[in-house]
């Protein structure tokens, strides 16, 4: 009778092992199917941010910044070694505004000649504050040189000399507008000849919603710009035989 | 006994799930490791591929660069007249495209070839030089430029080995553009495509195409220059510069028998005239040197700008100006030596001009020795350079006329140099001046004082010019 009950004692241990063991492997096996799955979808994310800024660079390449494409100017600027010695100077504006159409949250384009930068654009901003603010142009807007709803920063070290720090945030208390009171009613800084300018560095005019003032603008404060550069892409540059230098374009993951 | 059994098999029976689940465990790493590596391939495929794309699109660039810079360089140096590194073609001078040089005398063999044979691109031992480039010459100095850009490289870029090779440009000069083929080999890979999976290459071939109409300028600066095939105007009675050199020659010399031809070709009319050519050839009087110089102005300046027009043969350009600029304009009396007067002393009219082609489309060019792009047009610039004889006082036939006129038996032939005041004179084959007309070469003996008779001893030279 003693040894029955210690068989079936065994039998019982053994089956929970095998229970147990069981479980376990087939549970490995659905992480892995599940991470497999992930994985996956890293793959397609990996290959898609890889590809973006050889995209960029190939739209880039038949935009017309002036009367030359950009291919054109920076095969000049690389020759001479200078945007001025191609007649190039005049590229960046175009540029921003070509490159703003992606809505990368942060990208990077530059000409070069080996080592050096002839023409680095981009839209990073410097942030200031502890990353809590961004260097903002301080000009025009009376007792508070961020505007309403942003807060000035003491910190200002990263900034350049005519620079002021303003707060990411935006403060509670500031008079909301917009579809979706995503804008602060801010005063349009004297002197300002378009309603754009009124808003300041980070900032854009929307639709106020009929909240604000006459005397005001809807500003909504854009999110701060991701600065971290996920992939980048080269464009090599050749003339007689040599390289004379390179494009490159850096763009976010977003 | 059962006992030890039982044991046995369960252990088995555990020895065999543990590996069961060994084998799972292994084959989910298994795979995902493949997974991973596949996607790494995947990721090197697509930068080969990206950087491929990238690079065949830059290349493309490069090419038409060099064709701009190609289409500069052989209109700068004008298809290379007078750079030519060997012999007779260097003496003519760097972009001159006819050109009689002071000591030589003009060729007045009668038959002799003066232009640039079928196929040659300057004429034989004749004077004017001549260099005549056809669009055969314009092409095979445009390949010879692009060669010097048309060469491979072995670069990185994305962290790919790039190569370029076996570059080869062939450019045709098309009446309005310029259009060259470059074929290359390029492969894209990960230290070689022997090595590597990702690995792309092809052997392609670009074409540029740059509007410039720089083979109708060939043509058309050939017309003006020797391949003017009817006279211009009824005024301007010559069609290219080389009949206005050899409009001023009155006689040809047969080579073999030394007999003198006339030259079908003289025009009287371009010479200065005396101030008997009105009732003895019913030609106007020249006024003064400046007008002579005038005159000749305009008739180089229509021979060329009226090409830009319209052309007996043909061509014509369609997006391009000619401008005419002279550096040198001048009366001079031929110098010791000069070859220029084949009988006699007389006053000879020296130019030297540049003709611009220029088109009116704009690329950016190379500036090497500044190392900048300037925008600018391409264009085709050309010299001549020629001493023609406007009086040689020992024409025949003029003389003739005049003693019939003249009446005085003494056959001097005289001229206004300041408007209309008769300070020069054509005596015994021999140019004198009343006063020092300031003539380059004339020599002092040949200079007459006011106040003194002329060498005829029947005019004499005064204040007010030469007066009887």
């Amino acid at each position: 009778m003693k040894g029955d009950v210690s068989a079936i004692t065994q039998t019982v241990i053994l089956s929970l092992i095998m229970v147990a063991v069981i479980t376990a492997a087939f549970t490995t096996m659905i992480f892995f199917q599940v991470y497999q799955l992930y994985g996956g979808e890293n793959t397609f994310q990996l290959i898609g941010i890889n590809n973006r800024p050889y995209s960029v660079i190939e739209s880039l390449t038949s935009f017309k910044p002036n009367d030359r494409s950009f291919l054109e100017n920076a095969l000049e600027a690389s020759i001479t070694g200078a945007l001025t010695k191609s007649n190039s100077q005049n590229i960046p504006p175009p540029l921003a505004d070509f490159l703003n159409i992606y809505g990368l949250k942060s990208y990077q384009v530059a000409i070069g000649k080996g080592e050096n930068n002839i023409f680095t654009a981009n839209n990073f901003v410097t942030t200031c504050g502890e990353g809590k603010g961004m260097c903002t142009a301080s000009a025009g807007r009376g007792s508070n040189p961020c505007g309403e709803g942003r807060e000035q920063l003491s910190d200002r070290s990263t900034c350049p000399r005519d620079r002021v720090c303003c707060s990411f945030a935006v403060n509670p208390d500031a008079k909301k507008c917009g579809a979706n009171i995503d804008g602060v009613c801010t005063s349009a800084p004297v002197g300002a000849l378009a309603p754009s300018l009124s808003c300041g560095e980070g900032r854009q005019v929307i639709n106020d919603n009929g909240q604000c003032r006459v005397t005001e603008v809807c500003c909504k404060y854009t999110d701060p710009i991701d600065i971290g550069i996920a992939s980048n892409a080269e464009m090599p540059l050749v003339y007689k035989g040599e390289k004379v230098g390179q494009i490159t374009v850096g763009v976010s993951r977003t | 006994m059962k006992g030890a059994g039982d044991t046995i098999s369960r252990i088995v029976m555990i020895v065999t799930v543990v590996l069961i689940f060994s084998f799972l465990v292994a084959s989910a790493f298994s795979n995902s490791l493949k997974t991973q590596k596949i996607v790494l391939e995947e990721t090197e495929l697509f930068n080969v591929k990206n950087t491929f794309f990238l690079a065949n699109k830059s290349l493309a660039e490069t090419w038409r660069l060099s064709t701009i810079q190609s289409v500069f360089y052989t209109g700068d140096t004008s298809i290379e007249c007078g750079f030519d590194p060997a012999g007779r073609n260097l003496l003519i001078g760097e972009k001159y495209w006819l050109r009689t040089p002071i000591a030589n005398a003009k060729t007045n063999k009668a038959g002799a070839m003066l232009v640039p044979e079928d196929g040659q691109k300057y004429n034989k031992e004749t004077t004017p030089m001549i260099c005549g480039p056809d669009r055969n010459h314009l092409e095979e100095v445009l390949n010879k430029k692009m060669a010097e850009f048309s060469k491979g490289a072995s670069i990185k870029a994305n962290n790919l080995d790039v190569d370029v090779r076996d570059v080869r440009s062939s450019v045709k000069a098309e009446d309005e553009k310029i259009v060259s083929t470059t074929s290359y080999a390029l492969e894209v890979s990960s230290g070689g495509c022997a090595n590597s999976i990702s690995c792309a290459s092809t052997i392609t071939k670009n074409v540029s195409s740059i509007d410039v109409e720089l083979g109708r300028m060939v043509d058309v600066a050939r017309q003006i220059v020797y391949q003017g095939a009817a006279p211009v105007t009824v005024d301007i009675p010559v069609g290219s510069l080389l009949d206005y050199s050899t409009a001023f020659i009155q006689f040809l010399v047969d080579p073999a028998t030394k007999e003198e031809l006339s030259n079908i070709g003289y025009i009287y009319s371009l010479k200065f005239q005396d101030i008997f050519a009105t009732e003895t050839f019913s030609l106007p009087v020249t006024n003064s040197w400046p007008e002579y110089i005038d005159k000749q102005r305009t008739i180089i300046s229509t021979i060329a700008m009226w090409r830009n027009l319209f052309s007996f043969r043909g061509t014509y350009l369609k997006n391009s100006d000619i401008i005419v600029s002279f550096s040198k304009q001048e009366l001079i009396s031929p110098p010791q030596g000069a070859g220029m007067m084949l009988r006699g002393t007389g006053l000879i009219f020296h130019y030297d001009i540049t003709i611009t082609i220029r088109d009116k489309g704009q690329y950016y060019f190379h500036n090497v020795n500044e190392n900048k792009f300037e925008k600018r047009q391409p264009e085709l610039q050309l010299k001549a350079e020629d001493y023609v004889p406007a009086i040689d006082c020992t024409e025949k036939g003029v003389l003739e006329a005049i003693q019939m006129r003249n009446n005085n038996n003494k056959l001097q032939r005289i001229f206004n140099w300041e408007p209309s005041k008769r300070q020069l004179m054509c005596f015994q084959g021999i140019l004198y001046s009343c006063g020092d007309l300031q003539i380059p070469n004339l020599p002092r003996q040949n200079i007459i004082g006011v106040g003194n008779n002329m060498p005829d001893g029947f005019w004499k030279c005064t204040a007010g010019g030469i007066t009887t």
